[in-house]
């Protein structure tokens, strides 16, 4: 699909240059092309929801479905700034339209407020990239594996407390430049010099490449029995096994650990910890107690941080320009830290 | 685990540290709910392995957030946006944020608490608007100012300092302000009078941000060095609203330059021809003299012309444990690291060449007064010379 957006509207308008100029003096003219040229579907407009609508109507894409069936509720006003605080019991995704849009009128940005769920297939064919947040494991298993057939690049992301993570699938084979600096080789002198090429400072040339990524299902169900598996365990990070952890919480309750709930929530959380762990075959020791207390709710500065990598890796799989990241982005709010890091076959 | 009393030791010097700072009262208004702050209190009302050794959980924590806690924010352009979301939706309500500059068309693509109808007004301004509107109880107060036209009566008021900034030179005033703030009793620093200060900056994908305690950690001058060459500029400052010199020499490079081509189409600008050079000078003398702009040489032309200009996005904000990089096209590099405090001054490396030089030649003579400024620092050091032979 992304191969055809960018004959769209060849020109582009002086409104648009003075606009984008800031960004197109990054990332170059023809990348904010295919950007001008892309749809997205975003589903959950909660804290990270939110960042993200920001930063992908601010780029410039052409447009911006926001699909929600949640109401809002006392919490969502603090945990977002597209909801006005007058908007309480309206749905999620309504209620954010009119800030989203007003941040680029050039965007075309829609609410619906239907559930992912209830949605037939056809409906994601429309669109570029599809960017799923709050959903659960199996929907999002579900909608990754037909996106990725018809050539759609998927991401999911969600913000539990001081922790947060990004995955994308953006297929089997997905081709993009990079821009690097040009090699120049020695000429004329003598010894080691000419041996050596140099790279000169002043020119660049755009080199294409292509990456391949797996689907989600293969990337949470590695086997962690092999021998290969075993030896890797000291390099993986930890963030891996708490999101199947804070993943399997959403399946069983509906819903996220909630400060309201805390005393079972932390229990069943305990519970949950264990039950994964052992059904992985890693060890117990793994995941110790304490991320139980920082997982609850969305902290607004960690969904700045999410929210703005996920935003910048659906602008460089649409624009087809830089190296995308592999496939998961971690971080952990606590530490400053974030990693990003391969999960699947081999 | 330290003794018995050391937690008590330290509880009673957080209290103090809190009943020393210089505040306003709250902002008095009452607009809460039941729950509202339950997510937040999960983290102010826990202690845990990693919790700083200094912090006491407690409901006070969180009173002493939302009502007390004076912060400022200094930049309300890429990084500032960020931070005062961040900052008000994170239940701070006592917000001041400064900035000198107005809107221009081009900040649009990432300062989204502008609109295309702001353009022309203030930063802070248009920001505190947007924020207080949205944010029930916050209160922004801008300050549509030179972070230098404020004197330290101001600066003491805050209990941290968050920089948005976009000159090293400016970073370097506010951090010889708080330098200047800080009491030494005895040879010994009283911590009541530290105003934690953090400082993050963004250039294109990349951006870094740090925590820094005056007096205590590594300062901007300590890392200096960690600092590129400052000759890059912010676009929107060379467009429309240069201040210096070296703006309008950029301004003819980069944006007159490509759209007159005045040696013919595709001729790229060449550092080594005089000819050139000559066409670039011509034309900034006439832009510095469209905005009163002295000190544009044919010397700097030169010199601007053999660089390179950056280009300038906004970033999200981090907190962190002293010092991060954060490099998001290359693969994410993060790494925490403490910077060293350095002892000596850098002042000194500059005027080394001085060094050599005797007292007379300099032009000085027994009994002079020698007043030292820099445009980094807001204190003025006066010495009286004692010629001893």
């Amino acid at each position: 699909m992304i191969d055809t957006i960018e004959k769209e509207d060849p020109v582009i308008s002086e409104e648009e240059a003075a606009q984008y100029d800031r960004q197109i003096r990054l990332w170059g003219l023809d990348a904010q092309k295919r950007l001008r040229g892309s749809r997205v579907l975003l589903a959950g407009l909660g804290g990270l929801g939110a960042e993200v609508a920001k930063n992908l109507i601010l780029a410039g894409v052409k447009g911006l479905t926001l699909l929600d069936h949640e109401k809002v509720s006392e919490e969502s006003c603090r945990a977002q700034f597209l909801v006005p605080v007058t908007a309480r019991g309206q749905n999620r995704a309504q209620a954010s339209l009119e800030r989203g849009q007003n941040l680029n009128p050039m965007v075309k940005v829609h609410a619906d407020q239907d559930r992912v769920e209830d949605k037939p297939d056809d409906f994601f064919l429309q669109f570029d990239a599809v960017c799923l947040t709050g959903c659960t494991r199996d929907l999002m298993v579900r909608v990754d594996q037909l996106c990725s057939k018809h050539n759609i690049k998927v991401f999911c992301g969600d913000v539990y407390g001081y922790y947060g993570y990004m995955f994308s699938n953006l297929g089997k084979e997905h081709n993009f430049v990079e821009e690097k600096p040009k090699l120049v080789k020695q000429t004329g002198s003598d010894g080691p010099e000419a041996k050596k090429t140099k790279v000169d400072p002043n020119e660049t040339v755009m080199v294409k490449k292509t990456a391949s990524f797996c689907p989600l299902k293969e990337a949470l169900e590695v086997d962690w029995t092999t021998e290969k598996a075993k030896a890797g365990m000291k390099k993986t990070p930890v963030d891996y096994f708490m999101l199947h952890v804070l993943l399997k919480f959403r399946t069983d309750k509906g819903r996220d650990p909630d400060p309201q709930s805390y005393p079972e929530d932390s229990q069943l959380l305990r519970q949950i910890r264990d039950d994964v762990l052992e059904a992985l075959e890693v060890s117990a020791d793994l995941l110790n107690d304490e991320f139980i207390s920082y997982c609850f709710s969305e902290m607004s500065p960690v969904c700045a941080v999410v929210g703005g990598v996920l935003g910048q890796e659906v602008v460089k799989a649409l624009s087809q320009r830089d190296p995308p990241h592999r496939n998961f982005f971690f971080f952990d709010g606590r530490k400053g830290n974030g990693v990003v890091d391969y999960f699947g076959p081999n | 685990m330290a003794d018995a009393d050391e937690p008590e030791k330290k509880r009673r010097r957080v209290v103090e540290l809190t009943e020393k700072m210089v505040v306003d009262g709250g902002s008095g208004r009452t607009c809460e709910w039941d729950g509202r702050w339950n997510h937040i209190k999960k983290f102010l009302e826990r202690s845990g392995p990693f919790t700083h050794p200094d912090f006491e959980p407690s409901t006070e924590s969180l009173q002493f957030m939302l009502e007390t806690c004076k912060i400022l924010v200094i930049g309300a352009g890429g990084l500032g946006c960020e931070l005062l979301k961040d900052l008000a939706l994170s239940g701070f309500r006592n917000i001041h944020v400064v900035d000198m500059d107005t809107i221009d068309l081009s900040n649009l693509n990432r300062q989204f608490l502008f609109r295309l109808t702001d353009v022309g007004r203030p930063k802070a301004n248009v920001a505190a608007d947007f924020i207080n509107n949205r944010i029930p109880g916050c209160c922004v107060v801008p300050h549509f100012k030179k972070i230098q036209d404020i004197d330290e009566t101001f600066y003491k008021q805050f209990h941290i300092i968050v920089c948005g900034l976009d000159s090293v030179v400016a970073r370097r005033w506010m951090n010889g302000m708080l330098l200047s703030l800080l009491v030494f009793e005895d040879g010994v620093l009283d911590p009541s009078s530290i105003i934690p200060l953090i400082d993050g900056g963004t250039e294109g994908f990349k951006g870094n941000a740090r925590v820094i305690l005056p007096g205590m950690t590594a300062c901007i001058d300590c890392t200096l060095e960690l600092y590129p060459p400052q000759i890059n500029f912010p676009m929107c400052t060379i467009a429309s609203m240069p201040r210096l010199p070296e703006h309008c020499i950029e301004y003819v490079r980069m944006l007159l330059w490509p759209k007159e081509t005045p040696f013919g189409d595709g001729v790229v600008l060449d550092g080594d021809d005089p000819e050139h050079i000559q066409w670039v000078y011509q034309r900034s003398l006439e832009r510095a003299a469209d905005f009163n702009i002295t000190g544009v040489t044919y010397r700097l032309t030169q010199a601007a012309c053999a660089t390179e200009v950056f280009k300038i996005a906004s970033s999200a904000y981090i907190p962190l444990n002293n010092y991060m990089v954060f490099n998001d096209v290359d693969g994410l590099y993060t790494y925490t690291f403490e910077a060293e405090r350095k002892s000596v001054a850098s002042i000194e490396q500059r005027t080394r060449p001085n060094l050599s030089k005797t007292l007379k030649e300099l032009g000085l003579s027994d009994g002079q007064e020698l007043a030292v400024a820099d445009a980094t620092t807001p204190q003025t050091m006066l010495f009286r010379l004692c010629f001893t032979s």
